[in-house]
């Protein structure tokens, strides 16, 4: 299993002599602190990460208690909810939290973050990621220099709403002729303990009890996958749907949170547009 | 067929097709046959778990109703607008400063042909990339010139530019075909036109272009299709943003085949780019009087 965490350049935080948020509002408040550095407290993208939209969405479902999108392909928000995801971005990058989208695409054109100069030279001092990718975060930086940031609570003790998914999942074919056998062998790399040892967290975190043991005996679950996960575990976690991570799902979404960042739409009609999107392509494919 | 005196290699009825057999088998596996599927897969629609069902003509018809698909034909239009045009006047411009005789000409036309053997490749669009970031160096040179920064990738019309010039770079395929062209005009017609008193851009103006003619329309008819179907700058680039302004049909096809998985709809978009492209050449064709045999 994997879930996306907040990470965070420490020696940057410590230059600009910030804390690490806890709540939504010390995340809103941090634009202030960064302000004197032309850096920024963390970024979100709208390309294929859909960070900008992902993190929305967990705001809101803390906020409502409500799932963005039910395991059946269900919209769990409202119009209304949409529209609270998307005046909370907006807030992001009023409050200068996270660069716009135009600012983005100008600094680093289509690059990913990692291989951004702003993010390799601290301009950019947060990154939200899944805790089974982050390496590729660590790798650019000092060691030790990136750290783990707390899950973001609305202060009251009220921290759901952060999501999870299952880094890779098997299947058996209906058709296949030896089941039992194929069933084995997913036995054998979901559970067994040297092939646990062998596949380390490329899959990130085992689900399985038996792997994971196994692989925190042999030193293979460390660092920042490892925190980010133990972390994780202690939350009330919401497991993402499958309809929320379709390619035309996060289209629509990263189009909407692009419209708002540029000013072409209000959130009102960006929230009614991406309901409608969203509606009506769940309903095609049920069809 | 036997060998003798009259047809020493054995030519028979059927030699013909035996030689060209490799061609006409390679063109219908790789091409006619495609061809065909691509129409027949427009047809119809696939489900999420694979299911294909035949649809008519209903993709055609969802293209047409607006949305991304038109968007992104206009998005292609406009950008071949603005190259095509530059394109052949730059390369032009160039081949007749590089069709002069003078000493080591040939450096120069090497470095110009160049970049067009490099095309869009990572290396390419990743230097591109660094160059019109706004810390990039067209940005910082034009800081020094008294210049503000442009927000090349930030802004649609300035992403649209980046895509422009990289292409516009490439220039060099297109000026190699007008400089062979130019090799073919006679010196005696500008010595001529010379004892007649006419300068140099008079004679370009009088001899060059007209005798230019159809090597002009090749070389656009080539940028047009080139510009038509641009997939990799934008891809590689922008990714079609910001907000799709640099969303092309190739990146159109292109998403909805490998990304959306619309099978029908990506070979639906194909073939009516390629009708598209059919007409326009065909009324381009026809404009200059280049169809039915001899130009007028």
């Amino acid at each position: 299993m994997s879930g996306r965490g907040l990470f965070y350049n420490s020696q940057v935080y410590a230059g600009v002599g910030a804390e690490y948020p806890t709540t939504w509002q010390e995340l809103l408040a941090l634009g202030d602190k960064f302000k004197g550095d032309e850096s920024y407290p963390l970024d979100l993208d709208v390309q294929s990460g859909g960070t900008a939209w992902y993190l929305a969405v967990v705001y809101v479902q803390q906020l409502t208690g409500k799932t963005f999108m039910s395991m059946d392909g269900e919209l769990g928000f409202t119009e209304a909810d949409i529209k609270t995801a998307l005046d909370f971005y907006k807030s992001l990058e009023e409050n200068e939290v996270i660069r716009t989208v135009r600012e983005r695409s100008d600094s680093d054109g289509n690059s990913a973050l990692y291989q951004s100069a702003q993010f390799i030279n601290g301009n950019i001092a947060g990154v939200f990621e899944w805790g089974s990718a982050v390496g590729k975060y660590e790798a650019v930086l000092d060691e030790g220099v990136l750290e783990c940031g707390k899950f973001l609570s609305d202060g009251n003790g009220n921290s759901s709403g952060w999501m999870i998914k299952p880094s890779l999942m098997y299947a058996i074919s209906g058709t296949c002729i030896y089941p039992d056998e194929a069933a084995a062998f997913m036995d054998f790399l979901l559970n067994d303990e040297e092939c646990a040892v062998i596949l380390g967290t490329s899959r990130g975190i085992p689900a399985s009890s038996y792997a994971r043991e196994a692989l925190e005996r042999s030193g293979g679950i460390e660092g920042l996958p490892k925190r980010n996960a133990d972390m994780l575990d202690e939350l009330d976690t919401i497991t993402i749907s499958p309809y929320m991570e379709l390619s035309r799902v996060k289209e629509f979404c990263n189009s909407a949170v692009e419209q708002v960042s540029y000013g072409t739409k209000t959130t009102s009609e960006a929230a009614a547009e991406l309901f409608d999107q969203i509606t009506k392509y769940l309903e095609k494919l049920k069809k | 067929m036997k060998r003798n005196y009259r047809n020493p290699v054995g030519i028979g009825k059927y030699t013909g097709l035996l030689l060209t057999a490799p061609f006409i088998i390679g063109f219908s596996v790789f091409t006619l046959c495609p061809f065909i599927i691509s129409f027949v897969l427009g047809l119809t629609e696939t489900g999420l778990g694979g299911q294909t069902e035949f649809v008519g003509f209903d993709n055609y018809r969802e293209l047409f109703s607006g949305g991304e698909f038109v968007n992104s034909a206009l998005v292609t239009l406009r950008y071949a607008a603005v190259l095509v045009p530059l394109k052949l006047i730059v390369s032009l411009l160039t081949a007749v400063l590089l069709s002069l005789e003078i000493k080591g000409i040939g450096f120069f036309r090497t470095a110009f042909y160049i970049p067009s053997i490099l095309g869009a490749n990572l290396s390419v669009v990743i230097m591109w990339q660094y160059l019109f970031t706004s810390g990039g160096l067209v940005n910082r040179m034009l800081g020094i010139l008294g210049i503000s920064p442009i927000s090349w990738y930030g802004e649609p019309s300035g992403a649209l530019a980046v895509i422009v010039l990289l292409r516009l770079w490439e220039f060099g395929s297109t000026m190699i075909i007008f400089l062979n062209a130019l090799k073919d005009i006679p010196p005696d017609l500008y010595n001529a036109a010379k004892v007649d008193g006419c300068g140099g851009i008079s004679a370009f103006f009088r001899i060059t272009l007209p005798l230019l003619r159809s090597t002009i329309f090749i070389n656009l008819i080539l940028a047009l299709i080139a510009a038509i179907q641009e997939f990799n700058a934008p891809y590689i680039l922008t990714n079609g943003g910001p907000m799709k302004s640099t969303y092309t049909l190739g990146l159109f096809i292109y998403d909805e085949m490998f990304v959306y998985g619309n099978v029908g709809l990506a070979n639906a978009a194909s073939w009516l780019m390629f009708a598209a492209l059919a007409v326009l050449i065909a009324v381009m064709y026809a404009v200059s009087g280049r169809t039915g045999g001899e130009r007028k």
